[in-house]
């Protein structure tokens, strides 16, 4: 195959993909999820944010994917705010209020008496997430959940990470945890984190540049991912990232 | 670990527009470009689920960053840049959660999915499976080249590159796609 048919073929395939693509978008839908998310947006202003390598990962961490499981559902993202139901079931608005609870203590145990069957906790990575935020100092705001539609329910929440709180950055926003319940039982649920628009990347980017600069010996350490510190390393890991949170802020409000 | 990849989305230094017509120019570009960017967002990321999301965070940035834009062609291009600077993203969660989390779904509906695979074209899958394995910053110069087509100058501004390392960037993809689609 030589070069003017692989460029032929791709241009043809990718037109193919992005028609499938569109075609299958619900723009009612996306514009109903838009609607609701600019409805919570902070009014902060974003200045200039640095995407790195190391930041996109650890930020991830702090409050994608890695707490909760990546499936596809966004649920209560994806529904059109003017279907908001008026009456909600008592049973599966706690078994909401349960996932969020959860979700924020990375506590399995308040989950259990709310899972379906079908479904299974994300026992063994919570408790790694639970001793990260200790260590970065994680705080979170969880707001009431509502029923967005018929048996899903969204759960805002901001957070305060690395010494956001004490420079004065964040809260960070427009988050929220999506869960699917039936019975009271939850089916799914996940959160959907807005770190790269919310100014949270800035910030974390912000205080890996300044151990990077400040604390290079111990850099390579605290970088690792949480996952890849082993047991005898969680009270080091912990005990730098404090010390370093606690040197950035001290710096930061000097120079600011 | 060690790459690092910047996104600069420029200076404020643009002539602030007025709040009040953010909402309704915001909603309008919403309803005139999200199908388009859902398209292109579809070629960075691997599912449509994971494409409205970049998109759905495109706007909500743009919301945000609506008076120090210029003017709507800005808000164009800044959108451009956010989706492919989202789907490189979402890939990189994608690949972490991957190995690292246990799912919280339903048994029913990863039956669901693997049905739904099951019974999608196979020689189109095959052909968008090369494409997809791709070294991202490949995948990115193809798309932009090929799907919006970007000239070298607009794919470098667009990812923050060199034009030299668009031109490396798109012969080697072009290159391994010849390579895996010559022998199907």
């Amino acid at each position: 195959m030589d070069t003017q048919q692989v460029e032929r073929e791709l241009a043809a395939i990718l037109h193919r993909r992005a028609e499938d693509a569109m075609n299958r978008t619900n723009i009612q839908e996306a514009q109903g999820t838009f609607q609701s998310v600019v409805a919570s947006q902070p009014r902060r202003e974003l200045r200039r944010w640095v995407v790195a390598g190391v930041a996109a990962a650890v930020v991830a961490v702090a409050v994608g994917v890695a707490l909760w499981p990546s499936g596809q559902d966004l649920g209560g993202s994806n529904v059109p705010a003017t279907e908001v139901p008026n009456v909600t079931s008592a049973a599966n608005l706690a078994a909401a209020e349960a996932a969020a609870a959860a979700f924020v203590a990375h506590d399995t145990d308040l989950l259990a008496p709310y899972l379906d069957p079908g479904v299974s906790p994300p026992t063994s990575s919570w408790a790694t997430e639970l001793r990260r935020d200790a260590a970065w100092g994680v705080g979170y705001l969880v707001e009431p959940c509502r029923e967005v539609t018929t048996n899903w329910f969204a759960c805002p929440f901001e957070l305060h990470l690395l010494g956001s709180r004490e420079i004065g950055a964040g809260p960070f926003g427009t988050n929220e945890i999506s869960v699917n319940v039936r019975d009271g039982k939850i089916l799914s649920a996940e959160n959907y984190k807005s770190w790269r628009t919310n100014g949270m990347a800035t910030h974390v980017d912000s205080v890996i540049a300044w151990v990077k600069e400040n604390n290079p010996k111990d850099a390579d350490f605290l970088l690792k991912e949480e996952q890849a510190v082993t047991a005898a390393e969680w009270p080091s890991w912990t005990r730098l990232w404090q010390q370093s949170v606690a040197e950035y802020v001290a710096a930061s409000n000097e120079a600011g | 670990m060690t790459q690092t990849d910047e996104w600069d989305l420029r200076p404020e230094r643009g002539v602030p527009t007025l709040v009040a017509d953010r909402d309704s120019t915001v909603s309008a570009l919403f309803i005139a470009h999200h199908r388009r960017l859902v398209g292109l967002a579809s070629l960075l990321v691997d599912d449509r689920r994971a494409a409205e999301d970049v998109v759905q965070e495109a706007f909500a940035g743009l919301y945000r960053r609506w008076r120090h834009l210029r003017d709507p062609n800005a808000a164009l291009e800044f959108l451009t840049k956010a989706v492919v600077n989202g789907g490189r993203d979402s890939l990189r969660r994608k690949t972490r959660a991957q190995a690292a989390v246990l799912r919280l779904v339903p048994r029913s509906e990863l039956l669901d999915s693997a049905e739904h695979t099951a019974v999608e074209h196979q020689e189109a899958d095959l052909l968008w499976a090369a494409i997809a394995a791709l070294p991202q910053r490949q995948r990115q110069v193809l798309v932009l080249r090929y799907y919006l087509d970007q000239s070298e100058a607009e794919i470098a501004d667009t990812l923050g590159v060199s034009a030299g390392s668009v031109k490396k960037h798109a012969s080697r993809g072009i290159a391994a796609l010849a390579r895996e689609w010559g022998v199907r």
